[in-house]
């Protein structure tokens, strides 16, 4: 890479970074966007479920979709509750992923895989370290953190989010197909819950809840007992095909700009705290933040930057924070469980009422 | 040929065994490990190790792992390679502290090397540290009766030479600041401010052993017994309850695995030693005109978990500026000087030391201050050979600096 100057320097190639990326490139700006992993989308870490809303917001290639999904059904304890109706699709993370950053690459981003972003100066200068190859120095006037919960740009602006919840994952065969995806809570899977989302002939069956160093069972425990269950109630079959964890952000940032620095996606805790849900966020967060990046450079002024921090909480603040009191009430009555699910699971009246 | 496993006990308790099987392979502690950031070279991570300790019990016939993969062949070189991996660590516990499932990784790499030990497949440098232990009770094989000498250096040294047949508090020097010339200028810097505050202190002199810090790193767990058993009773003989720690391996060591408490001892590290003095008005502190950041050791960090008492220290300092690194408290990087790497793989743990000082030079600051004297030693040796202008202080020598005088 010869030229080293860029207006916008996004670090992550997920449907944040990509969106991002995509926006500010259309904004006219010069985009840099590095991602750490040699593959785009890999390893998935993702129950891959996307809203249908979400899709017709896309001008992509459909063919990441592998079958849709009519709602959900939840779960307490051994009864099936709730049936609710949620259309969306069941996706391959990694080819929506691999789509999305490829569009961006179309929109004029310039796109460097296999490549880490190692620290910034005190004159913003940022050092990339290239896997394969010499590392580079990079001057940008932006730069958009979309690289996960554990952020590394986050730390730069001393944007770090510790409200963190762990969640692992395995993929099985299904006994038969399903149109619904199934949510599961227990008192077991503390103040979390479990899933089982359907993806043409296997599922996606894992869990996010709060672990206990001390006396709890760990979380790998907790999902062999809960795909034992799903075994025995024949919904699955077989052994696990894959295995993935990750850590899910259970609070928004309070702020998510800093001087140059703007934060989205997993980064910025764009992230449901209850039901983990961020695909949908971190593509409409995403373009807000490219778009403002883009206006920023394009007048020479990062305060535009508040404009997307103004703009993220318009769209979502309130069901973010919504979210974060739920989980938080979760977690401080997890004790009174029947009574607490309904008040705390966004497809119950209760979740919305005035607590 | 039956290898000498065989005839030990497993260094792996079944919490491990079942840890084992419980990886994911989502990568999260290849991203944050140092000697995989600073070599670029992925088989050092957790993940990667992980697989080659499911290869390497499965190696070994029938067991549980082997009844569960069934069981495969691993060649000399290969046991080799791996033993070399298995020691190219810093043990600075980063892996353990993003990993989702929780497995406990630090904890599995200490029993990785005692099990390496046992069956003579092990970098030979660890020898040394045995050797040096049980001849000299030091990890460096001085002459331990000079455990003290570097009191002579300080201004007003005292005949007694701070060795004393009692006192309400010990403060346990450690190998590394009692023998290392750059190094010493911490105890010499916590002395003269332990003596300013009037603490009632006593070194041990030559009654002071290694705290086993390094044996367990070493793999040598078996000899430990014997270094806490002596330690605790020369505290006692001094008459003395509290015990004080500038280096924070020592501490965590008594915090982790002496039986200190049964015995009515109390300990603290100088971060919390000093904050201590500073609140109760014992020491006064002057104007420190400098900006300051502030690299967490990882055993006082994540390994005690204790981030918050130094940085009230440094805050405590009037005038002074305090700036945090981009990863500070439980996502601190490593220095490159922790888990014996250095004698391991110089170089790597050089390159670790170069990352972390560029980190530090990133946030603008004057001096980067820590509470560990072979962070100190380590980031200091980087920056003096690399001309790099950056002041290195343990948390003791900024507090000596901020000393008022009366």
């Amino acid at each position: 890479m010869s030229e080293s100057r860029f207006d916008v320097l996004v670090v992550g190639a997920g449907p944040a970074g990509s969106s991002a990326a995509a926006a500010a490139a259309r904004k006219g700006a010069r985009v840099l966007m590095v991602e750490r992993r040699e593959t785009i989308g890999v390893p998935v870490r993702c129950a891959e479920f996307i809203p249908a809303m979400l899709l017709g917001e896309l001008e992509i290639d459909k063919g990441f979709i592998v079958q849709p999904v009519k709602g959900m059904k939840t779960h307490i304890g051994d009864h099936a509750e709730k049936t609710t109706r949620a259309p969306g699709y069941i996706i391959r993370r990694d080819r929506f992923d691999q789509t999305l950053a490829e569009k961006a690459r179309t929109d004029g981003v310039q796109v460097m895989t296999g490549t880490r972003v190692s620290h910034m100066d005190a004159d913003g200068r940022v050092y990339l370290t290239a896997r394969c190859g010499p590392g580079h120095v990079v001057e940008p006037r932006i730069v958009i953190g979309a690289d996960g919960p554990h952020s590394t740009v986050g730390r730069w602006a001393g944007l770090v989010n510790r409200g963190l919840l762990p969640a692992v994952q395995v993929t099985l065969p299904l006994t038969r197909p399903l149109d619904h995806n199934e949510v599961y809570f227990h008192p077991t899977i503390t103040a979390g819950y479990g899933w089982l989302f359907p993806k043409g002939d296997s599922a996606n069956v894992g869990l996010g809840m709060r672990t206990n160093e001390r006396d709890g069972e760990s979380i790998g425990k907790t999902l062999d007992r809960f795909v034992t269950k799903l075994r025995r109630m024949d919904k699955v079959s077989g052994d696990p095909t894959s295995r993935t964890a990750g850590w899910i952000p259970v609070e928004p940032l309070s702020r998510t700009v800093h001087g140059p620095i703007a934060l989205v996606g997993d980064a910025a805790g764009h992230t449901h705290a209850v039901t983990g849900a961020g695909v949908f966020a971190a593509v409409v967060c995403g373009r807000m933040a490219g778009k403002w990046a883009g206006e920023a450079a394009r007048n020479n002024d990062i305060g535009l930057l508040e404009k997307y921090e103004q703009g993220w909480r318009d769209f979502l603040g309130r069901t973010l924070w919504l979210a974060r009191e739920r989980r938080r009430k979760m977690e401080a009555e997890w004790d009174r469980f029947a009574d607490v699910i309904p008040k705390c699971w966004p497809v119950y009246r209760e979740y919305y009422a005035k607590h | 040929m039956p290898t000498r496993s065989e005839a030990k006990p497993s260094r792996f308790s079944v919490r491990q065994r079942m840890e084992l099987t419980a990886c994911t392979n989502c990568r999260l502690c290849a991203d944050v490990c140092p000697a995989v950031k600073a070599s670029d070279k992925g088989e050092l991570s957790a993940l990667n190790r992980m697989k080659g300790l499911r290869k390497l019990l499965k190696s070994r016939g029938p067991g549980f792992l082997a009844r569960l993969f069934g069981s495969k062949t691993m060649s000399d070189e290969e046991r080799r390679d791996f033993s070399n991996n298995a020691f190219s660590c810093t043990l600075c516990g980063n892996c353990r502290e993003v990993c989702p499932v929780g497995i406990h990784l630090k904890d599995l790499w200490l029993s990785l090397r005692e099990d390496l030990v046992d069956t003579d497949n092990f970098p030979k440098k660890i020898n040394l540290i045995k050797k040096n232990l049980l001849e000299s009770r030091n990890v460096f094989g001085e002459d331990n009766e000079e455990r003290a000498e570097w009191v002579e250096d300080l201004d007003d040294a005292p005949d007694d030479l701070l060795v004393r047949d009692e006192a309400q508090v010990v403060y346990f020097t450690g190998c590394t600041a009692a023998y290392f010339p750059v190094a010493q200028k911490i105890p010499l810097a916590f002395a003269e401010v332990l003596t300013k505050a009037d603490v009632d202190f006593s070194l041990m002199g030559e009654d002071e052993w290694c705290c086993g810090f390094p044996l367990l790193g070493a793999g040598l767990r078996d000899l430990f017994p014997e270094f806490a058993e002596h330690n605790m009773e020369a505290v006692l003989e001094k008459g003395a309850r509290e015990v004080v720690f500038a280096c924070p391996s020592c501490y965590e060591m008594w915090k982790e695995h002496y039986d200190y408490e049964s015995r009515g001892i109390v300990i603290y590290h100088s971060t919390q030693f000093l904050l201590r003095l500073i609140q109760s008005g014992a020491l006064k502190l002057k104007e420190l005109d400098m900006t300051v950041t502030y690299h967490d050791p990882c055993d006082l960090g994540r390994g005690a978990r204790e981030f918050e008492a130094p940085r009230e220290v440094i805050r405590s300092i009037p005038g002074i500026r305090f700036v945090e690194l981009p990863d500070n408290r439980e996502n601190c990087n490593c220095c490159g000087g922790g888990g014996n790497l250095e004698m391991i793989d110089a170089g790597l743990s050089a390159d670790i030391a170069k990352a972390k000082i560029e980190e530090v030079l990133s946030t603008g600051a004057d001096a980067v201050v820590t509470s560990c004297q072979q962070c100190v030693r380590t980031m200091l040796t980087y920056a003096k050979r690399n001309k790099v202008p950056i002041e290195v202080l343990d948390i003791t020598q900024l507090v000596q600096r901020a000393l008022a005088d009366s």
